[in-house]
């Protein structure tokens, strides 16, 4: 195909996907689908040349039985739409993803991009029941199902969600929802320090009985940017019954000085990345936290450069974000962050890595069978090529 | 791939036995008895012969040898599973329970990494003393493996919050039927990429050997609030059971007994102290946190008498919660006391469609003359409906399958599905083509083929073989050369 960008080929259903599919491998071309475009490369470029493929009028809830706490949704409905519906019910999806909420549920679940209540509430793969998708080929599969436990046949639904688009595009989901917490309170606690003490009493928290439904570790540049003051925060979001919540407030009021937040803030880190920028995602051990948390408390710029940092207590993740200046390469800006981080990377020794799994029997990582699927589902090479690479 | 001949066989079994030892290579039909069947009532299969490695790394020559000899397998771990799936006719047997090692254990991070083979029930026993357990319990908890719970992506009762087996794995070191040892997910961070231990987990064995397997553990509850509601009508209990998921109340534990299962409980070594008169009972538990828990009980508490309980008692210290666990984790080998054989069907439907499927299977039950036994994981609307006979007369044989099939389609048309826990196997292959597409069929397999492409690794299992396109046009093809 010609290096000239083509025009977008708008979907209005799935049939309309499957023909797009059949079209441009009948051509040799690729597709590079599109929900809201909010997010559209993620740091990931997609083969130049690929038509954009926009479904983002595939778009509305289908079903919803609020007494079954499930949905049923098109992949462009927005992640407001789907609060807007499910908040009628005092329920939710407890996806909540970093981002904005005019992004679809669809990038979510195709990119698996989870947010600060993964830890609590669920991963995107914990939380997709079923998923009808068109694949490579231009095969509709129909994945999974609508109820809360399923186990019939291999497992497509899984395999899509965090596969980037390119093994099937997600046309519709069936989704687990939530009730909202009675109570939902929001607290910042300071950290002026993060010596042996003031760890001790944040893994308290993390791994005691008043599990937060969210627990962010902010650094200075990024409280300053949310507001919440000048100092490295603790973002701390509690949810249940009236006396759960009392019990969990105490734990977070020893901790140090805090102060209470509307829930909103949570939307503001939520959508704080801004549009020029370089994003780093490090994830460790649990236990690690304040090794990376270390890394990025008081760090908050490089060279003229501000940088936002973020992590996820109860999963290890950390995410960094090197705002750019306009002819700034992306990729030279967050150098600095990669080679710091790689101290915190490295694994240490496990207790018995191998145990008898000896060399002669070496483990591999999964690449050639990741490729395998890849060609199962995509044989031509024909949905977001090159944003895995 | 036809039989082996007999002289390849013997040279197979010779080539296991120098891998595993010749103790650990089975052929007789006496000590391959043990094998021949798993839970499933009414099927044997004989395997060509059972070899059982004692290591990791003798798994993986077992595998790599049957790989260069094109032979077939079947992994087995404990033989619990109810649809079939270690079943293994006229292929090789690899059995995994002399895996039985706990790797390591993380406190920090609350993970544990075992081999396939440790017994669910001993790696909770095992975490007990740093206030850990392995959240997935299911009811044969005390016999099943956590390779089978992989393989099957098992549930258990305390599932309904906790999540099922998919959700408490982290990593696995599987061995591909070809032989190559892949790592998948990960147990320091969160991996990135295809979701390869997601479709792993719940393959039922047919996409290669789970070797090791990290699991997430999770802290002991403070607190457990353990409920017995009494209930004079199964849709009154069912509606209950509705009500409090509908009220947003996620117990630890939801569970329903019909009152033929109360009898034979009741008339069993296993006797609870649930009322004989009741039509139903609930088994809710609430645990956690100590603070809020008694709001979540009188809660549940409220809604079952709204829904027409005659009483909710609460039990009175652990002794009394493990007998009225004790009921509902035996009442399988309960009933088994009723005939000599049992059905044990695990379909799911909508949890607000419990009332309809109940009376429906009640219907089903009395049209084919079959007693139907419900006792099952109502939270997540996932129906047990087990049906004891006696697999030897062929005419109480006919008339259960005949139900079974009016109740897997029934569930089918409330939107269900036709296991929630227990696998296809062998068991459910009739019912895939009536759930799934052709074009979802055939995704399926060639999911597979990207793990197994030879086909090797429980063949005949899950997916219909002639949904799998690809495989039905080479035989065609092999039918017009022949
Ligand atoms: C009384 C009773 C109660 C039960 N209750 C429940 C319940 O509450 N919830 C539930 O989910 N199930 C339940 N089951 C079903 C069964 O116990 C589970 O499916 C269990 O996970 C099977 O484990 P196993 O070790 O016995 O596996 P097996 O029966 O030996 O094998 C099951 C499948 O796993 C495969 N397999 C085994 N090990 C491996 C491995 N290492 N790598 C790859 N594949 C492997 C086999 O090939 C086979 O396909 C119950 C069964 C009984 C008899």
């Amino acid at each position: 195909m010609t290096g000239a960008t083509a025009a977008a080929i708008h979907a209005a259903s799935a049939s309309d996907v499957v023909a797009a599919v059949h079209d441009a491998a009948g051509r040799g071309g690729a597709l590079r689908i599109v929900g809201a475009g909010t997010w559209l490369d993620a740091g990931r470029p997609v083969r130049a040349g690929a038509v954009p493929l926009d479904i983002s009028a595939l778009r509305g809830v289908t079903e919803y039985n609020p007494g079954d706490l499930t949905i049923a949704v098109r992949a462009g409905t927005t992640l407001a739409e789907v609060d807007a519906a499910t908040a009628e019910h005092r329920q939710w999806c407890p996806l909540l993803p970093w981002g904005r909420d005019g992004g679809t549920i669809g990038a979510t679940i195709a990119t698996a991009t989870a947010g600060p209540c993964a830890g609590a509430l669920g991963l995107p793969r914990d939380l997709v029941l079923g998923a009808e998708f068109v694949d490579g080929r231009g095969s509709m599969v129909r994945a999974g199902g609508r109820v809360v436990k399923n186990v019939a046949g291999f497992d497509l639904v899984r395999l899509v969600t965090g596969a980037w688009g390119t093994l099937g595009v997600i046309t519709h989901l069936n989704l687990r929802l939530r009730a909202r917490p009675a109570v939902d309170e929001t607290w910042s606690v300071a950290v002026e320090r993060l010596d042996d003490t003031a760890v001790a009493r944040i893994d308290a928290l993390r791994l005691g009985p008043y599990l937060p439904l969210a627990a962010e570790f902010v650094n200075d540049a990024l409280a300053r940017h949310l507001g919440l003051g000048d100092t490295p925060q603790l973002l701390v979001r509690l949810g249940g019954n009236a006396h759960f919540v009392a019990a969990a407030r105490a734990a977070v009021l020893a901790l140090g000085s805090a102060a209470e937040h509307p829930g909103t803030a949570w939307a503001s880190l939520r959508a704080a990345e801004p549009a020029r920028a370089s994003t780093w995602r490090e994830s460790g051990a649990p236990s690690r936290w304040p090794l990376l948390a270390r890394s990025v408390m008081r760090r908050g710029a490089d060279g003229s450069r501000a940088v936002h940092a973020h992590l996820s207590l109860a999963r290890g993740v950390l995410r960094v974000s090197t705002l750019l200046d306009t002819g700034d390469d992306p990729l030279r800006a967050g150098a600095a962050w990669r080679t710091s981080m790689r101290c915190v990377r490295e694994r240490p020794a496990a207790d018995d890595a191998g145990g008898d799994l000896t060399g002669a029997h070496r483990v591999a990582g999964a690449d050639a069978l990741a490729r395998r699927v890849r060609e199962a589902f995509d044989p031509n090479g024909v949905l977001n090529p090159g944003i895995l690479a | 791939m036809t039989a082996l001949a007999p002289a390849a066989s013997s040279a197979l079994a010779a080539s296991l036995a120098a891998i595993a030892g010749d103790r650990h290579v089975l052929r007789d039909a006496s000590s391959l008895l043990v094998f021949e069947a798993d839970g499933l009532p009414g099927h044997r299969a004989h395997p060509l012969l059972a070899v059982l490695p004692g290591s990791r790394d003798e798994v993986v020559a077992v595998v790599r040898t049957l790989a260069a000899a094109g032979v077939r397998f079947v992994a087995r771990g404990a033989g619990t599973g109810l649809s079939g799936g270690a079943l293994a006719d006229g292929v090789v047997l690899v059995g995994l329970n002399r895996l039985r090692r706990i790797v390591a254990v993380d406190a920090a991070n609350r993970t544990a990494t075992v081999e396939p083979g440790v017994v669910n029930a001993s790696l909770s026993r095992a975490v007990l003393p740093l206030g850990l357990h392995y959240a997935p319990d299911p009811s044969s908890q005390a016999a099943c493996t956590i390779g089978g719970n992989v393989a099957e992506n098992a549930g258990g009762p305390h599932c309904l919050k906790a999540g099922v087996t998919l959700n408490h794995v982290l990593a696995a070191t599987v061995v591909l039927p070809d032989g190559e040892v892949v790592a998948l997910g990960s147990a320091d961070g969160e991996a990135e990429g295809y979701d390869l231990l997601g479709a792993f987990v719940g393959s039922e064995g047919c996409f290669g050997i789970a070797l090791d397997v990290t699991v997430r553990l999770m802290p002991n509850p403070e607190r457990i609030i353990t409920q017995l509601a009494d209930f004079t009508s199964v849709d009154d209990a069912a509606r209950a059971t509705s009500a409090i998921i509908a009220a947003g109340i996620l117990p630890a534990a939801l569970e329903l007994m019909d009152n033929a299962t109360i009898e034979a409980v009741e008339a069993s070594v296993y006797a609870a102290g649930y009322p004989r008169d009741a039509a139903a009972v609930l088994l809710v538990e609430a645990d956690g946190a100590a603070a809020g828990l008694d709001d979540d009980a009188r809660a549940i508490d409220a809604i079952c008498r709204a829904n027409g309980a005659r009483d909710v008692r609460t039990a009175t210290d652990a002794a009394d919660r493990a007998r009225l666990w004790q009921g509902r984790k035996k009442a399988f080998g309960a009933m088994g006391r009723l005939s000599p054989h049992l059905v044990v069907q695990d379909a799911v439907v909508p949890r607000t469609k419990l009332a309809e499927l109940l009376a429906a299977i009640a219907e089903i039950g009395a049209r084919h003359r079959v007693r139907v036994c419900n006792v099952f994981h109502a939270g997540d609307g996932n129906l047990h409906p087990n049906i004891p006979y006696d697999a030897t007369d062929p005419d109480e044989s006919a008339r259960v399958d005949a139900a079974t099939r009016d109740i897997m389609r029934r569930c089918i048309d409330a939107g269900g599905t036709i296991t929630g826990e227990h696998g296809v196997g062998t068991d459910k292959l009739g019912y895939m083509e009536a759930l799934f597409t052709a074009p979802t069929l055939d995704a399926m397999c060639r999911l597979r083929d990207a793990f197994d492409p030879a086909r090797r690794a429980n063949p005949g299992k899950v997916v219909p073989v002639h949904s799998c396109r690809e495989w039905t046009g080479a035989a065609a093809w092999r039918a017009a050369r022949e």
